[in-house]
């Protein structure tokens, strides 16, 4: 049962919802081009902002050496991913609060995950645009060549590592709903992951304390199933063991979101704060 | 007797302009709770991740590339000045539209107000936040590292802040009136604020980019005062106000104002002969 409403919809019926909420949020996409531009433009420019701090402790012979930057450069395609998800669901719910469509479509007996997760198609186009100039970027200022081992294994890994990060923006878009204001949040939260999560480097390489908080966040493993493939690092556990670990995560994530979304929207119906903002 | 009344009611506006602005600030507190905690978070991961590939000698090869030996003061000192360009630049143009998207732009107009004064009274409660969070997240590192001399060293900062303010005003006046005038421009105030970011050296050495970059560096008031701000608190040298980047960064500062100041004014005097004051 979702938002109150006799769930009877069949497949057929889910994918046309999907199809609706993925071309609006295309269609809104395209609609500002120089978005886009902004993006291609910005994109280099923040990685030089990001990864020269980084490289400033170590001597400067070694700036260009192609596993610390292909390091960072996996550590910045997750960076996408997960922020993606903290925007896409978050924003959205709160763009939707703001223009006063959120009501309607609660009303209506669509799947909430899909109404919000439609957004997550500009966020893929974004990210495979991201992905193709930072490899440019720093192939011209670092000299390195971003190399994939095993494609397939990767896109499988980067697939499971976007549905962990679905459910996850799914979890926080239901906090988004209580606590209205996500930007401060989603900027704080960003920070939390990327630091603890070994990101940017793989675990085994952080410090002991900042290792064992490491191992908790599910997404330490998906990034390093995402070097595994690409670089060919070793992984933290048994590579079993990481993708069980990963798989669990991701049907976990999603369960709980799903629940929480649906707790948090009976809740705000039955006092009426759906709408406020 | 009039001239009193005057300065009276021009008291009375930016009394107005601030309080409002205060008012929509503390009324969202996790972002000025976000902006104290945000420098600490960019510079823990600058620092943790350093370190770790780096190892015992990380320390020492940041000192020997940037000339200071704390990491984490140097890129809390520059988060803050990121955060504080960041800040004044967004709101100013993102206030204004809103006056826009709410309807009550028009009404300033309405008002026998000095416009002029409306919206320079902008930088006081936006200056308010910025200079009050960075002096939140800095004065508790600043005091552990060099003790309570460093306050002395605070105050310098602070005017050198004060004075910063002034030119990103001006910048955030260019950025409303693109805002206002193009309705969706944040396209290219990213795109502005991703330059002024990489030329301002936030987080490393002006002097590792190329050399045509550095000349253009000079023309951006926010690496003045990064600059001049990392030699006062960090490497505790006394502010020479002769220093060539001091009198820069007074010059960049009126440039940058008049500029800003005459963009908007510009805009806004096209919009009330074309009646684009009240489209969004």
């Amino acid at each position: 049962m979702l938002g109150g409403v006799e769930n009877y919809l069949n497949i057929r019926e889910r994918l046309l919802e999907l199809y609706a909420t993925t071309y609006k949020s295309i269609k809104i996409y395209f609609r500002y081009p120089m978005w886009i531009v902004s993006d291609i433009l910005t994109t280099p420019l923040w990685i030089l902002v990001l990864f020269i701090p980084i490289l400033l402790f170590l001597p400067p012979g070694q700036w260009s050496n192609p596993t610390y930057i292909q390091y960072f450069y996996w550590g910045m395609v997750f960076w996408t991913i997960i922020s993606s998800a903290l925007w896409s669901f978050g924003m959205s719910i709160r763009r939707e609060q703001q223009m006063g469509t959120i009501e309607l479509l609660f009303l209506s007996n669509s799947s909430r995950l899909t109404l919000f997760a439609g957004r997550l198609a500009t966020r893929f186009i974004s990210l495979v645009t991201d992905l193709l100039v930072m490899a440019l970027t720093i192939y011209l200022f670092f000299n390195t060549t971003v190399v994939i081992i095993d494609p397939l294994l990767l896109i499988f890994y980067l697939t499971l590592s976007i549905f962990l990060s679905l459910g996850f923006g799914m979890m926080y878009g239901g906090i988004v709903l209580k606590l209205k204001n996500p930007n401060a949040l989603n900027n704080i939260l960003q920070f939390i992951i990327m630091g603890l999560g070994g990101i940017f480097i793989p675990v085994q390489m952080l410090p002991e304390p900042l290792k064992k908080i490491a191992l908790v966040f599910p997404f330490s493993y998906s990034v390093d199933l995402v070097r595994y493939a690409a670089m060919g690092t070793s992984t933290i556990l048994p590579l079993y063991e990481e993708i069980l670990i990963v798989i669990l995560s991701t049907i976990v994530f999603n369960i709980i979101g799903i629940k929480i979304l649906r707790k948090i929207e009976m809740n705000s119906k039955k006092t009426g704060k759906l709408g406020t903002y | 007797m009039r001239r009193k009344s005057q300065i009276n009611k021009s008291l009375l506006v930016i009394k107005a302009v601030y309080v409002k602005e205060m008012k929509i600030w503390l009324r969202y507190p996790s972002w000025i709770f976000t902006f104290i905690a945000l420098p600490y978070m960019i510079s823990g991961l600058f620092y943790g991740v350093g370190y770790s590939i780096a190892g015992p000698s990380a320390t020492k090869n940041f000192a020997s590339n940037t000339g200071i030996d704390d990491p984490f003061l140097y890129y809390l000192l520059g988060s803050l000045v990121f955060m504080m360009t960041t800040l004044i630049c967004e709101d100013i143009g993102s206030s204004i539209r809103m006056e826009q998207m709410r309807g009550t732009f028009e009404l300033h107009y309405l008002s026998p107000s000095n416009k002029a004064l409306i919206w320079s009274s902008y930088i006081l409660p936006h200056g308010t936040i910025s200079l009050l969070t960075m002096f939140i997240s800095a004065l508790p590192p600043l005091i552990y590292r060099f003790g309570f001399q460093s306050i002395i060293s605070l105050i310098i900062g602070l005017l050198i802040l004060f004075i910063g303010i002034i030119p990103i005003f001006g910048i955030g006046l260019i950025m409303a009136a693109l805002t206002v005038k193009y309705k969706e421009p944040w396209a290219v105030i990213n795109v502005v604020r991703t330059i002024i970011t990489v030329c301002s050296g936030f987080y490393y050495p002006l002097t590792i980019l190329p050399y045509w970059l550095q000349l253009v560096s000079q023309f951006v008031p926010t690496s003045h005062i990064t600059m001049l701000l990392r030699e006062v608190l960090l490497a505790n040298r006394r502010l020479i106000f002769s220093d060539y980047r001091f009198t820069l960064l007074l010059f960049l500062s009126l440039i940058y104002f008049v500029l800003g100041y005459g963009f908007f004014v510009r805009w806004e005097r096209n919009a009330r002969r074309s009646g684009e004051l009240s489209k969004y």
